[in-house]
């Protein structure tokens, strides 16, 4: 350190020190001061640092290698400030070299909050926002922005409930309000609502602002009921700074699940193995590289400042033939003319590739009981290819009746194209010293294309070839007239916002698909659809707009009363006339008593919050309102020519209105041992009313389902969050943050009936008609529903009783005799938690997080699938080798169970080391500011229970079925991952 | 200046700049325009949209007709099987009516009539609301029928199956209903087909082969069924076998086009699928231009070594006792048109006579689900998706009707007996309208000879079944079971025809989770 201090001392600071000198001959018996200002955190130098001789207006800032020069006489003080730092003070007495560690400010009082069309001062907050900015995340090697997001905010659930590469990550804010619609939350990605985090390159993003409480989100009014994710990118400023990043993952499956040998299956089916057979484990998983490389300029030049970054990944997937690419570019510019205007332009594009990803990764497969599950329960006994190479046996007569999963996936090819375009301007003026006036006009292009293209068609029929192109396109606007007024009285701050903005978006979809070609070999048979049969098009359209008017109120007296006041109207084009303007009104107060405790004492800071508001959801969709007679029911009554059909009219509810969620929030901040401790707890209790819910509809009278406002749902918790720096000295530091939070949900009316049995939304196992999960008055979204296993009937039972078989499932029945259809878990987690630590010490950093998840169940109806329940065939799973037998009377039936038994329940909690990453960053390089290499893991350990691959996982998506979550039926284990990088700064 | 002042004049300022920027752009357009991109129910006002609804009909139809869960009663029939293991446990439940509300597969013969009823209400409900000009009369008429005839057809695969089902007649209702009981959805079977009756032509015009859309005639010979099923289990209404016969006799005579093809096996075949008029009703598909084919045919009949699905399979005594009966009387040609008893031209190319011996399971193959002729590979042997007919009613069907209707009501017309030989003779390979000696019946019960021949007839268009459970001789048929059929290898459980759903499939436990009121 001091060797590297001495060289930089020789190569920069010399020369300049000798023309300084130089220059100040004649001057008033001053000397010159130099030094090199590093940051605690990481050692790297700090550009932009102020330094002022004290009481006077002398001074300088830090270039940005860290240097600094100043004239100072020896009975001066310096003072080093730098936002995000503690101020430091040091006397100049006879040095004329001051080097200073600047120590990363815990409390961070200054710092900026986005609360939507505004900022706020972190310590004005009135309502629960938590706040992650990217020194949070930059030292975890990641590609997504949800990534970013995990483990790191009370009351921020982000699960990978799939581990295939660009798939869905499912992101909850205090739980989930909706049963038919998403629960994702609302993106807004600078001031431009709707934005999406997949697309978006995480090293671009500043600050990740989640509004939680209704107070906070009410600002965005019909869109606020999921809470918002604002994010904010980043702009240049300094001197210019490049950037370069690159780093390479390898991923594997965590485990293998145990299954019965080809010779034990063999035995099972009275067949013989031929070729060794087959494990389809090993054909169908394999380890998959993962590259990652990062280009960013970024400065300021006069009036000019840019952020400039290019970033292109390259990801494979644990399943062969899947991958993912992400090309993104964004310019970020900003422009001062004169004192009043700021203009700011920034643009996005980015390209995304999807090779082989079906339903955003919650299936391996087009057909959901192929893939993962498709290869567990395939015939084990038989090879794949002949020896020359064309395919063994396509369909067994053992294990499911699908086409061959492995087929299925060497001979397809489905990629989806992604092009995003996003260009947003902020003009912002200064119309007096209180008023100013923004205009925010954005736009987003997005352009899908879909090709698919199957050789062997997945399904349980060996078919033609099918293949098939789509495109859509949406464009979207938006455009906000933002006005607003700050004016302090006294003690008094006032300030008003007005917005009145409108959003609207256009999406045009077309497509075409025929199967059955003419010439043989077509492995992009999609761009040749004219040679095939069964042509079939499809074009529509579909169109939305938001009008809405906005309005904030906050006040202020003297910093220790804090109202904040919103109402948002807002009208959507989803609705009929009646039913189309919703008003979100809020409110929300704090009080400071940090100026009532003494100086001394041992809390540094308390603050007290409440607030309440009203959010909506109005995502329903185009012509929701308005039945439709369905096409596509074309018949041929002499067999060959078909003649147009329509089908029956759609059930459409013409009063159809918005969801509306009410919440009120309390939460206490306070921090004390000089700030090193900050503590934050919130409680809330959110009623969702109104719920558009996809009422099921009995097959008499026409069956499917209705949409429609019926029923409520609450969601109570407390987000805990405990923010540490125990160390903090200039060469070690530690930083320890901890969330936890809980949430109790309950669904509190189904607009009549008592419960609504449901499917596993969509995903259908075995061709059972059961229901899976139950929505019921009084119990949380995700009830499992089903049979209560009490094991096997043993040969006494038979024996005394004639039409008891023995080693058949027993279950608990009803008065009737009949087995009992009952709640038999729940899949929705009540309680997680995230630890993360950084700890640094001198050149080298550790960053490590812990997360865990409990409190609720997983159906895992892989592995029911894999003994040998109804329709499943014989068992496969090694378990089943200790099934009953009249020998060995076990607990473990020898077949014919339920799938939706609770044999198949398991509890789902776990704790994950998310990541683990360990840096050492290279100081003394010539020409580079910093070098810095690193290793990490991701998932290196999960600690659970569950006898599946991955208990984070489900197959039923991420979006809008929060009322079957956690359905383990062949989703995609996340990986575990090993990754290696360097990271350079010019 | 004073603050009030400072307030006002920038609160005069705030004001007026944003109503400069609100009405700058003017007020969004918030009305959607549903007729840009779909079609609204209000275009159900002409005779030509009401053919395009009924022509979605057919296809609502044939999307769940084509499938094999559709018949799942069918499989309690003597004459057909499954296998015993693989993800065939729903068929083999019906097989041996030891189906539960759980079951597997029970649900699309429940809900896929449910979507038939529901179009046809939307039709049969547009009708009085659609001006029709003198020209359109009669096509009006015809689709109106068609309807009635589609709601009949489909209550009686619903009461067939089920026994008690809820009726519903009106459209895109959300009330909640009860089960009706059988009588009254024969009640509501009986007016349909008499609307039917009454709407349809004589004779359809312009369509590829007589039956593919109802006719008069189709819509009698669906109510002679219904009587059939009137006068026995489980309502007992003897007096309805001589309505039975009196319409059976009307299709006979109203020279509605109708006649015996002159090989049964042909109407099995991809290349004379057409070529005959022996369809009362017949679903007609479309599998090469369509990707629409008939889903219960071809490669699923197949054991494992023609590389099949082993699906739907025939019974042994069956085989047996048919073989037996066929060479007695000399009707050695239906039974080999009913059994594949040659080589099928698939993976290990087993004969299809050799059937005891093959790898998995010994059972015959049913050549009305193998296909009638073994050459057309491509579109019936590879597949599980063929063009070939559905036969709902055949006119064979309807000739032992009236034999057998005729008998059971104590008649003895010779015409009923010309009927029961007519179907005799072509069976013994014979011309069906020139009488034979060797092959006639002349003398004996002839409902009970009749039943016999439509047992003979009829295997493996699930059928049988319900012939047994109009007669209540399940357990006769069980009884009959050949000590060779596979036992439940997995749970050893065994055919009932004592417990709670021998005669009727229970009614699957999704539609009960919707409508307690249906489970007790």
């Amino acid at each position: 350190m001091k060797r590297t201090i001495l060289k930089l001392f020789k190569r920069h600071v010399v020369p300049v020190f000798l023309l300084v000198v130089f220059m100040s001959m004649n001057s008033y018996g001053q000397s010159t001061i130099t030094g090199t200002i590093t940051s605690s955190d990481d050692g790297t130098p700090v550009p932009g640092v102020n330094v002022v001789v004290k009481g006077t207006s002398n001074g300088t800032s830090t270039d940005f290698d860290g240097n600094y020069a100043i004239n100072a006489s020896s009975n001066d003080v310096l003072v080093f400030s730098y936002l995000g730092f503690k101020t430091i003070e040091r006397s100049v007495g006879g040095q004329s070299v001051i080097d200073i560690v600047m120590q990363v400010d815990n409390e961070q009082l200054d710092e900026v909050v986005v609360i939507g069309y505004g900022t706020q001062k972190k310590s004005d907050l009135t309502g629960a926002i938590s706040s992650v900015s990217s020194k949070d995340f930059e030292k975890q090697p990641l590609i997504r922005v949800e990534d970013a997001l995990q483990s790191r905010a009370a009351g921020v659930s982000v699960s990978k409930t799939t581990g295939a590469p660009g798939g869905q990550v499912k992101i909850r804010i205090r739980g989930s309000n909706s049963i038919s619609f998403s629960n994702q939350p609302l993106i807004v990605i600078d001031g431009i609502l709707g934005g999406t985090l997949e697309s978006l390159n995480p090293n671009d993003i500043a600050t990740m602002d989640i509004l939680k409480d209704a107070s906070a989100s009410a600002i965005y009014g019909s869109r606020g009921a999921n809470g918002v994710v604002v994010i904010t990118t980043k702009k240049g400023s300094g001197k210019p700074k490049i950037g370069v990043e690159y780093f390479t993952t390898i991923s594997n499956i965590p485990k293998k699940i145990s299954l019965l040998s080809p010779e034990q299956y063999a035995e099972l089916s009275g067949t013989e193995v031929v070729n060794g057979g087959t494990d389809y484990q090993d054909e169908y998983f394999k380890t998959a590289l993962l590259n990652n490389i990062q280009l960013t300029a970024s400065g300021k030049e006069g009036n000019l400042s840019y952020f400039i970054s290019g970033n292109y990944v390259d990801q494979e997937g644990v399943v062969f033939n899947s991958d993912y690419n992400r090309f993104s570019l964004r310019a970020n510019l900003n422009a001062k003319f004169g004192e009043k205007l700021n203009v700011g332009l920034n643009l996005f594009g980015s390209r995304e590739l999807n090779h082989n990803l079906f339903n955003g990764g919650a299936r391996s497969s087009s057909d959901a009981r192929g893939g993962v599950a498709g290869i567990l329960t395939w015939d084990p006994t038989i090879p794949i290819r002949n020896p020359d190479g064309t395919y063994y046996q396509l369909q067994s007569s053992f294990g499911n009746i699908l086409v061959n999963p492995i087929a299925v996936q060497s001979e397809r090819n489905n990629n989806r194209i992604q092009d995003r375009f996003n260009a947003n301007l902020n003009i912002s003026y200064d119309i007096s010293k209180t008023l100013n006036f923004t205009i925010l006009g954005g736009s987003l292009f997005r352009h899908t294309n879909d090709e698919n293209f199957a050789g062997i068609p997945a399904g349980t029929t060996v078919l033609e070839a099918q293949a098939g192109f789509s495109s859509s396109r949406l464009t979207t606007y938006q455009l906000s007239n933002i006005l607003s007024w700050n004016k302090t009285f006294g003690k008094t701050n006032v300030k008003l916002t007005g917005v009145y903005e409108l959003q609207g978006n256009q999406t045009k979809t077309s497509s075409g698909s025929s199967g059955e070609f003419g010439i043989g070999g077509l492995r992009d048979a999609f761009y040749l659809l004219e040679l095939g049969v069964d042509q079939g098009v499809r074009a529509n359209q579909t169109e939305g707009t938001i009008q809405s008017y906005v309005g904030r109120a906050e006040f202020n007296y003297g910093e220790d009363f804090y109202l904040t006041g919103t109402m948002r109207v807002d009208q959507s084009s989803n609705f009929r006339k009646d039913n189309r303007t919703g008003y979100f009104p809020s409110v929300s107060a704090a009080y400071n008593i940090s100026k009532l405790l003494p100086e001394e004492g041992f809390f540094n800071s308390i603050k007290l919050r409440a607030g309440y508001g009203e959010v909506g959801n109005q995502n329903v969709g185009a012509l929701a309102t308005y039945p439709d007679l369905p096409t596509g029911r074309d018949f041929a009554f002499d067999g060959s020519t078909p003649e147009i059909g329509i089908g029956n009219p759609t059930l459409k509810d013409e009063n159809l209105k918005w969801e509306t969620t009410k919440q009120i929030n309390a939460g206490l901040d306070f921090s004390f041992l000089n700030n090193s401790v900050q503590f934050t707890v919130d409680w809330y209790k959110k009623n969702t009313t109104d719920l558009l819910l996809r009422q099921p509809v009995p097959d008499y009278n026409g069956g499917g389902t209705v949409l429609k406002n019926i029923g409520e749902v609450q969601n109570t918790g407390f987000d805990f969050t405990l923010n540490t720096y125990p160390i903090t000295t200039e060469d070690f530091s530690w930083n320890a943050n901890f969330n936890l939070s809980t949430v109790a949900n309950e669904i509190v009316d189904l607009g009549g009936p008592e419960q609504i049995l449901t499917g596993a939304g969509g995903v259908n196992p075995g061709g059972s008609t059961s229901s899976f999960y139950s929505l019921r008055v009084g119990e949380s979204l995700g009830q499992f529903h089903g049979a209560t296993f009490l094991g096997t009937w043993k040969t006494a039972d038979a024996a005394a009783n004639g039409d008891i078989v023995a080693g058949t499932p027993r279950y608990l029945l009803d008065e009737e005799g009949e087995i009992l259809l009952s709640d038999i878990g729940n899949g929705t987690p009540s309680l997680t938690w995230g630890l993360n630590n950084t700890i640094t010490y001198k050149n080298i950093d550790l960053n490590f997080v812990l997360r865990g998840v409990h409190d609720y169940q997983v159906y895992n109806v892989i592995y029911a699938q894999l003994m040998a329940p109804t329709g499943a065939g014989l068992g496969r799973h090694s378990d089943y080798i200790n099934r009953w037998t009249p020998e060995n009377e076990t607990d473990i039936p020898t077949g014919g169970d339920l799938l939706n038994s609770s044999r198949f329940v398991e509890d789902g909690d776990f704790i994950r080391l998310s990541n683990l990453s360990l840096g050492y960053t290279f100081k003394d390089i010539k020409f580079i500011s910093s070098f810095k290499l690193y290793v990490s893991g991701q998932n290196l350990f999960t600690i659970s229970d569950y006898r599946g691959f991955d208990p984070e996982v489900s197959s039923t998506g991420v979006s809008n079925n929060d009322g079957a979550p956690s359905f383990d039926f062949g989703a995609i284990p996340n990986p575990r991952s090993y990754t290696i990088g360097a990271r350079i700064q010019f | 200046m004073k603050i009030a002042e400072i307030k006002t004049t920038n609160l005069g300022r705030l004001l007026s700049v944003f109503f400069l920027m609100v009405s700058v752009y003017s007020c969004a357009d918030l009305d959607e325009d549903p007729g840009k991109t779909q079609l609204s129910p209000s275009t159900l006002n002409s005779v030509e949209t009401l053919g395009v609804l009924v022509t979605g009909m057919y296809r609502t139809v044939q999307n769940d007709a084509r499938w094999t869960d559709f018949y799942i009663a069918g499989f309690g029939g003597d004459d057909i099987t499954t296998f015993s293991a693989g993800n065939k446990q729903g068929f083999r439940e019906a097989d041996w009516r030891i189906q539960t509300s759980l079951s597997e597969r029970t649900n699309r013969a429940w809900s896929a009539p449910y979507s038939m009823i529901a179009i046809a209400n939307t039709a049969i409900n547009a009708a009085p609301d659609i001006t029709v000009s003198e020209e359109d009369q009669e096509s009006f008429n015809t689709i109106i029928g068609e309807a009635y005839f589609m709601r009949a057809f489909a209550y009686m695969h619903l009461t067939r199956t089920f026994g008690e089902v809820v009726i519903n007649l009106e459209v895109n209702s959300l009330e909640d209903r009860e089960l009706s009981s059988v009588e009254q959805v024969y009640q509501q079977i009986e007016s349909d087909l008499q609307q039917a009756e009454t709407l349809l032509p004589d004779v359809y015009p312009g369509i590829v082969a007589i039956g593919a859309r109802p006719s008069k005639g189709a819509a009698k010979g669906f109510l002679a069924r219904l009587y059939m099923h009137w006068a026995g289990f489980p309502i007992n209404d003897s007096s309805k076998y001589a309505m039975a016969a009196a319409k059976a006799k009307e299709v006979i005579d109203g020279g509605y086009g109708y006649g015996l093809a002159p090989s049964m096996r042909e109407m099995w075949t991809v290349a004379n699928r057409f070529n005959h008029n022996e369809g009362v009703f017949t679903m007609v598909f479309c599998d090469e231009l369509c990707d629409i084919g008939n889903r219960t045919t071809g490669r699923l009949g197949f054991p494992v070594d023609a590389g099949g699905w082993n699906e739907t399979f025939g019974e042994i005594a069956f085989f047996e006792d048919m073989e037996a009966a066929a060479m007695a009387e000399g009707t050695m040609a239906r039974f080999e048109d009913t059994y594949i008893l040659e080589v099928i031209p698939r993976r290990d190319n087993p004969n299809g006579a050799d059937w005891r011996n093959f790898q998995n399971e010994p059972h015959p193959i049913l050549r009305k689900v193998g296909g009638g002729d073994m050459e057309e590979v491509s579109l019936v042997v590879n597949s599980t998706n063929t063009p070939l007919n559905r036969y709902f009613m055949r006119y064979a069907d309807v000739l032992l009707t009236y034999a057998e209707a005729t008998g059971r009501s104590g008649g003895d017309a010779p015409e009923a007996w010309e009927a029961l030989n007519q179907v005799r003779r072509r069976a013994a390979g014979l011309d069906p309208n020139t009488p034979d000696a060797a092959i006639d019946l002349t003398s004996g019960d002839l409902g009970e000879l009749a039943f016999t021949e439509r047992k003979w007839e009829l295997a493996g268009e699930y059928e049988r079944w319900h012939d047994l459970v109009r007669m209540d001789r399940i357990a006769e048929a069980f009884a009959n079971r050949s000590p060779e059929e596979r036992a439940d290898v997995v749970n050893n459980r065994t055919p009932s025809a004592t417990g709670p759903a021998a005669y009727f499939t229970p009614i699957p436990q999704s539609e009960i989770d919707l409508s307690p009121q249906l489970g007790n």
